[in-house]
């Protein structure tokens, strides 16, 4: 570690700093302003360049510190984002995005770009030039879909998500001089868009919070569980785990590299700095309080930007590019080697010792055999068996079983299961009871969720009475679709999605047996047509999957999602670039209509609501004009006019309550909506897919339902 | 920070014991002196370092684990003869490596601690004490607590020989002929002791398990004088005390290991007690200490500490600024490097090379055995395991501390009682909770996944059931609740389930017979008192806790239904009692409640976004002086959050 980086500078803003919400911006073209939203839902912009301009608007200077302006958002801020958006103009604009509004705000010149509701949310927003647009897009991210506007404020873009959006990036994913747009969502996933079609899509762990684009086509992302990681296209570099978690990442050369590395802010303080292609540290040091955001900007107009981290106190410090003599092998200093060679030295001695110690032992073996249960020695032979299954007993809980067994008479003490994203944390311990321990060991899991799981199991193996034990270690994938067993006919299940494609039914065997945890493989049996029967472990309900010699396949389940999720896995399996077919799901179909419907009532009381607000307003004035000439001119009627007042405040209030509860409503109803849309193209694939997704919201605007549901099934 | 000192890695050895590696004093002053040292392989071996690297003067064949290592030499003679301690023998060694004695000590536990002074030899097992003068035993002494080191001194006036034995209990005994003479009793439990020789004065310098040094008064032997380094952050264990003029003032530095990996500097003043001790230099290697000693060791002639750790690293920390030499290499990149440090990165690669060539046909061995049809076995040696749990009496926690000669990948926490497991600062392992089985035995069930390169693992836990760990006291008299037990059990069976239930317990009960053995606690959460009083066949606890009666009660009715054996229990509840637990508690209560009221406030004051002068006068003092305290509430509200 070079101990010679230290801040350049360090101030205190002296507000409480929301952690995420921080950027910078160059509003006036050319000096950078840090721009942060604060606990009490202010931005505050720090400009310390600032020459005497007096303006007046939403902005307010601070009296007693010029370099401080604060606007006043009152609503509670979810993102803040600077860029250039307006066309041929080079000063950034501000946006600020709150639970239900996004305001593009013109800081230079005061004025708002524009200001606009979104029913939808906002929870993660990003400008740049995406697809052929030859103008920047605003693109906002909400709970279930994302919306792209362009300066006018018009909607330009729109795609269905189905979860909630945390972090959208634009950047060029495949090389190809067009930027993707890379979202992640709640659903722990990672999507590539390629306008409005994905073209990649991967599973994290956990819900992914932030993701940075990085140079080189890279992108790093981070984990609600503490991890960060970088990924190239398809593949993950590396990644790590902390018990801390990541609030900012940010791509800047502090090492004097040539190339930036990655500076991640986390919440207890830390700052490090790592390098993008093997994740190791360079770098560390602490701020006095969780970070609140890392930028990079020419804060001591020097002509060359240093990266800046602000903590949630308001701490500002600001690094810049070593210029020393930094030590630039991996692993640091020579000292540092002779530490590591010495480590590993060490380390093969020991191992060394171990087996000279083992053929000691085997040589005088008939003088230690009375004592060599609680000296930690099993057979040589001694192996651990793994079973993994469904287990469909009607008597118990169904579960994805693993079953572990020795060979011999060894027992098993304990056995941790690592996986991530099945279990509450990211281990599973079994530790049976000193009278219960034996030599095999059943341990139940139950997966949430239709992903491929590895599972890293480690087994204690040794004797009742040791004190130490051996440790097997033994690591399995758990295919997509475990918690699915075989089960008898029953009746099939009304819907079903209906497509063909063109494959031999041995392919799609494999398909099958790769992503099911079947007893036995499933083989052609040379009929006309390949049925199974599946049954569902969560909730025991059926699916029937049908493939067809002339190539016509149907699942029929009633569930959409894992329809979607059944035709997305077999289409990849088989590389399908495009996939047509006919959805038949009138439960989903009615609800679908149901809940329009209920989105227009929903509106139409929101914009009753909203009237009578404005009536209310209006007596509120009158009231306190009222009671205020009371005080001077009849001083007994003003209690009567107060407590007036107060009864219409408590209305106000009430009334607002109201329309909290339906704008959520509302806003789950829109969500329920585009979470169907958007497994409706997933029983798609490619073009398919995102043709009909540009059909729904056509549709949906339009409030056609019919044709939204017609939409539904046909593609 | 006044000195500046850089870590130069020697060598490894195996396992080490406290307090065993020497210098061997030089023949001359300002000669590079040689290291002695010894391991739990049974290696002792003598080198001296040139160019940062070892040169062997001799290395013992690998046998039992040795356990001390001690200088000495005839009286009037240079202390260069090095004396083993290895299970009951003294093997000593000149420094050229002849064998010259071999001593068997005949004592039945094996020897844990050593002094040699002139013809004198002192050993210690864990609760034996042995007195040799050219080796006849002229005397012993059976402690009941567990004895932790011995030294020995003339003491100045009278010139008689005196020796001092650490114990657990929180005792210092001096003895004289096999006799204890006094018994110092001192605030915390002892783990070292030190002779610091200054201006011709000797001073007794003791080091405790929470991480001070206090000075014994020997010269009138009145017992405890006072503290000589306390220090607030950092309460590991201190585990090796030396000293040695550093700064070049010619007052002697104290230099500490310590049990957490860190090693600390002090400038002291012995003479004044009003002279605060200031810590000059501090450094942690992450890897338990074992022993420090200071001296000239390279040929150039600078000071050096040299450190060794519980895995066997050894390494100095020297005044001496490394030359570098910057160069340029192919990619424009800037490297820095020492022809010596190269050299012997080069000779590890070897060595590295070749060791890894021999374990490859020794794991293929092992690889096939594993196949084969005869019964052979698996013998992977037990792993030795430092591990300490010890109690933190100002935040009422246990740190437990695992330490293995090996990186640890993951460390599976098993309890069968709540405990609350609290972050620790310095631990960046990923802890994981899993869920448990009701009736399985388990009520925690976690797991630590370690970053790479760890060794060593901090856990903070802090028990729930039962009472959060007590403290010795002096007596205290008011209300009681009074268990009365009687039943046929033995003096060692009683103090055995005390011995269980109570930390800090001396592990064998004072041998005197038909007399009540006594002990005083207080728990360090709740400020209540516990005493013990028993002796064979009856014992009396007395607490103003009923709930810590009821613990000790249940506890010991288990433990003796266990053996068989029947007990009369009567109890005496004092109502006042529970009205006085209960008051005890309230203020604590009251007082974090007005804390977080505070702190809520606070939050509310900071909307207001004030921080010019007039406006602060503008409002009533009780906020004004909130914010004044901002910082203070907030610093203890977030380490109270986790109460």
């Amino acid at each position: 570690m070079d101990k010679s980086i230290r801040p350049v500078f360090t101030l205190e803003l002296n507000y409480k700093i929301v952690p995420g919400l921080v950027t910078v911006g160059k509003y006036d073209g050319t000096h950078p302003c840090l721009s942060a939203a604060t606990t009490t839902d202010k931005v505050v912009i720090h400009s310390p360049h600032r020459r005497n301009i007096s303006v007046h608007g939403r902005i307010n200077y601070s009296e007693f510190n010029r370099e401080i302006a604060t606007l006043n958002i009152n609503q509670a801020i979810t993102t803040l984002t600077t860029g250039l958006f307006i066309p041929d103009e080079d000063k950034d604009i501000l946006v600020i995005g709150t639970s239900s509004h996004i305001l593009a705000y013109h800081v230079h010149d005061n004025r708002d770009v524009f200001y606009k509701e979104c029913p939808d949310g906002v929870k993660a927003v990003t400008i740049g030039n995406f697809g052929d647009v030859k103008f920047p897009l605003l693109l906002v991210g909400g709970n279930s879909a994302i919306h792209g506007y362009n300066h006018e404020g018009n909607e330009i873009f729109w795609t269905a998500i189905g979860d909630s959006i945390t972090s959208m990036i634009l950047m060029d994913y495949n090389k190809d001089s067009l930027d993707e747009l890379i979202v992640s969502s709640e659903d722990f996933k990672i999507r590539i868009f390629k306008w409005d079609t994905i073209i990649f899509e991967n599973v994290e762990t956990e819900v992914v919070t932030h993701l940075l684009c990085l140079p080189e086509n890279r992108f790093a992302y981070a984990v609600s569980n503490g991890t960060i990681g970088v990924y190239e296209q398809e593949t993950r570099l590396w990644r790590v785990k902390s018990k801390h978690f990541a609030i900012s990442m940010h791509a800047y050369d502090l090492m004097g590299q040539a190339t930036s590395q990655l500076i991640t802010g986390w919440s207890n303080g830390k700052l490090d700095c790592r390098s993008i292609k093997s994740g190791e540290v360079f770098f560390k040091d602490n701020m006095n309080s969780g970070v609140a955001g890392i930028f990079e900007g020419d804060y001591r107009s020097i002509g060359k930007n240093d990266v800046i981290a602000v903590s949630k106190e308001g701490e500002v410090k600001g690094y810049t590019t070593s210029r020393s003599l930094s030590i630039t092998t991996p692993g640091g200093s020579e000292q540092d080697i002779v530490r590591e060679l010495l480590a590993q030295k060490q380390s093969l001695q020991m191992e060394l010792k171990h087996y000279e110690n083992n053929t000691k032992y085997n040589s005088s073996l008939n003088n230690h055999l009375d004592s060599f249960e609680s000296q930690g020695v099993i057979p040589a032979s001694t192996r651990l068996q793994i079973g993994i299954a469904t287990n469909d007993d009607r008597s118990k809980k169904r579960f994805v079983e693993i079953y572990v067994s020795t060979n011999n008479s060894t027992i098993i003490r304990a056995v941790s299961i690592f996986a991530e994203g099945i279990f509450e944390g990211e281990t599973h311990v079994v530790h049976p009871s000193d009278s219960q321990v034996s030599s095999n060991l059943t341990i139940p899991l139950s997966l949430p969720k239709d992903n491929p799981v590895d599972i890293h199991i480690k087994a204690f193996v040794g004797y009742p009475n040791s004190e130490q034990y051996h440790v097997f270690e033994i690591t399995r994938q758990l295919p997509r679709f475990s918690m699915y067993a075989l089960t008898i006919p029953d009746k099939k299940p009304e819907s079903y999605v209906d497509f063909r494609i063109n494959e031999r039914l041995q392919r799609i065997c494999m398909w099958i047996n790769q992503n099911f945890l079947l007893s036995n493989d499933v083989e052609v049996d040379g009929g006309p047509s390949l049925e199974l029967n599946m049954k569902c472990l969560r909730d025991e309900s059926t699916f029937v999957m049908i493939f067809e010699v002339i190539g016509r396949v149907q699942f029929c389940t009633d569930n959409m999602g894992l329809a979607a999720d059944l035709v997305q896995s077999l289409a990849s399996f088989l590389n399908l670039e495009i996939l047509e077919s006919k959805a038949h799901f009138p439960l989903e179909e009615k609800s679908l209509k149901e809940l329009i419907e209920k989105l227009s009532e929903i509106q139409e009381a929101r914009l009753r609501l909203g009237t009578d607000v404005a009536d209310r307003l209006g007596q509120v004035r009158s009231l306190i004009i009222r009671a205020e000439d009371a005080r001077l001119n009849d001083i007994e009627k003003l209690p009567q006019h107060y407590k007036d007042l107060d009864n219409l405040n408590k209305e106000l209030i009430s009334g607002y309550n109201v329309r909290l509860a339906n704008y959520n409503e509302g806003l789950e109803t829109i969500k329920k909506i585009n979470t169907i849309v958007q497994r409706a193209s997933r029983l798609r694939v490619g073009q398919n897919s995102s043709q009909m997704l540009s059909n729904c919201r056509t549709a949906i605007k339009n409030n056609n339902i019919e044709g939204l549901i017609k939409i539904v099934r046909t593609g | 920070m006044e000195l500046d000192l850089t870590r130069v890695d020697y060598t490894i050895v195996g396992l080490t014991s406290m307090n065993c590696m020497k210098l061997l004093p030089p023949s001359f002053l300002k000669e590079p002196q040689k290291v002695a040292v010894a391991d739990k392989d049974g290696i002792l071996q003598v080198f001296s370092i040139k160019k940062e690297d070892i040169s062997l003067v001799f290395k013992t064949l690998p046998g039992p684990e040795i356990s001390a290592l001690t200088l000495g030499g005839a009286v009037g003679t240079n202390a260069d003869k090095i004396f083993v301690a290895l299970e009951s023998e003294v093997h000593g060694y000149t420094k050229k490596g002849k064998l010259f004695l071999t001593f068997d000590s005949c004592m039945t536990e094996p020897i844990l601690s050593m002094y040699v002074l002139g013809n004198d030899l002192f050993l210690c097992g864990s609760h034996i004490y042995n007195h040799y003068r050219d080796c006849k035993e002229i005397g012993s002494y059976l402690c009941g607590d567990k004895i932790v080191d011995v030294i020995a001194l003339h003491q100045e006036r009278s010139g008689r020989l005196i020796s001092l034995i650490a114990c657990e209990g929180r005792m210092i005994r001096v003895l004289e002929h096999g006799r204890v003479t006094i018994s110092m009793e001192v605030e915390s439990a002892p783990t070292i002791l030190y002779i610091l020789e200054q201006d011709e004065e000797k001073t007794v310098l003791f080091g405790t398990i929470d991480g001070r040094i206090g000075i014994l008064d020997v010269k009138s032997l009145q017992g405890f004088e006072r503290w000589l380094i306390t220090s607030e952050k950092n309460r590991s264990s201190i585990s090796c005390i030396d000293s040695y003029d550093l700064t070049g003032d010619s007052n002697r530095n104290i230099i500490i290991g310590k049990q957490d990996g860190n090693i600390e500097i002090y400038n002291i003043n012995i003479s004044d007690p009003n002279d605060t001790s200031l810590q000059i230099f501090s450094f942690n290697c992450s890897e338990s200490i074992t022993s420090v000693q200071c001296g000239i060791l390279n040929s150039s002639g600078f000071d050096e500490v040299l450190v060794t750790t519980y895995t066997g690293r050894i390494f100095g920390l020297t005044t001496e600024k490394i030359e570098k030499n910057v160069e340029k290499n192919n990619q424009g990149e800037n490297l820095i490097y020492s022809i010596d440090t190269a050299n012997k990165i080069t000779k590890l690669r070897y060595e590295i090379e070749s060791m890894q060539k021999a374990l490859g046909k020794e794991r293929e061995k092992y690889q096939s055995s594993t196949h084969s049809f005869f019964d052979e076995y698996s013998a992977i040696p037990l792993l030795s395991v430092n591990d300490s749990f010890i109690l933190d009496k100002t935040s009422a926690t246990y740190m437990l501390t695992i330490e293995v000669p090996t990186a640890i990948d993951h460390i599976l926490l098993q309890s069968n009682v709540q405990v609350d497991i609290l972050d620790v600062e310095n631990n960046s392992a990923v802890v994981s909770h899993s869920e448990y089985l009701p009736n399985s035995g388990n009520i925690l069930l976690a797991t630590y996944r370690c970053q790479i390169n760890t060794n060593r693992l901090e856990i903070k836990i802090r028990t729930i059931e039962g009472q959060a760990g007590v403290v010795h006291t002096i007596e205290n008299t008011g209300n009681a609740n009074t268990l009365n037990v009687k039943g046929n059990f033995s003096l060692a069976e009683i103090h055995a389930w005390i011995y269980k239930c109570i930390p800090e317990v001396p592990e064998k009960p004072n041998s005197v017979q038909n007399e009540m053995n006594k002990y005083n606690f207080k728990s360090s959460f709740l400020e209540t008192f516990l005493q013990c009083s028993y002796t064979k066949s009856e014992a009396i606890f007395k607490s103003n806790n009923v709930s810590t009666i009821s613990i000790i009660k249940e506890f010991i009715s288990n433990e003796a239904t266990k053996k068989n054996i029947k007990m009369d229990f009567s109890i005496a509840i004092d109502n006042q009692t529970i009205y006085d637990v209960l008051m005890l508690m309230v203020p604590k209560i009251e007082e974090y409640q007005k804390l977080k009221a505070d702190i809520i406030l606070l939050e509310a004051l900071q909307e207001l976004e004030l921080s010019e002068a007039d406006n602060m006068n503008t409002m009533s003092e009780k906020y004004q002086d909130l914010l004044a305290k901002e910082s203070n509430l907030r610093k203890t509200y977030s380490c109270h959050q986790i109460i």
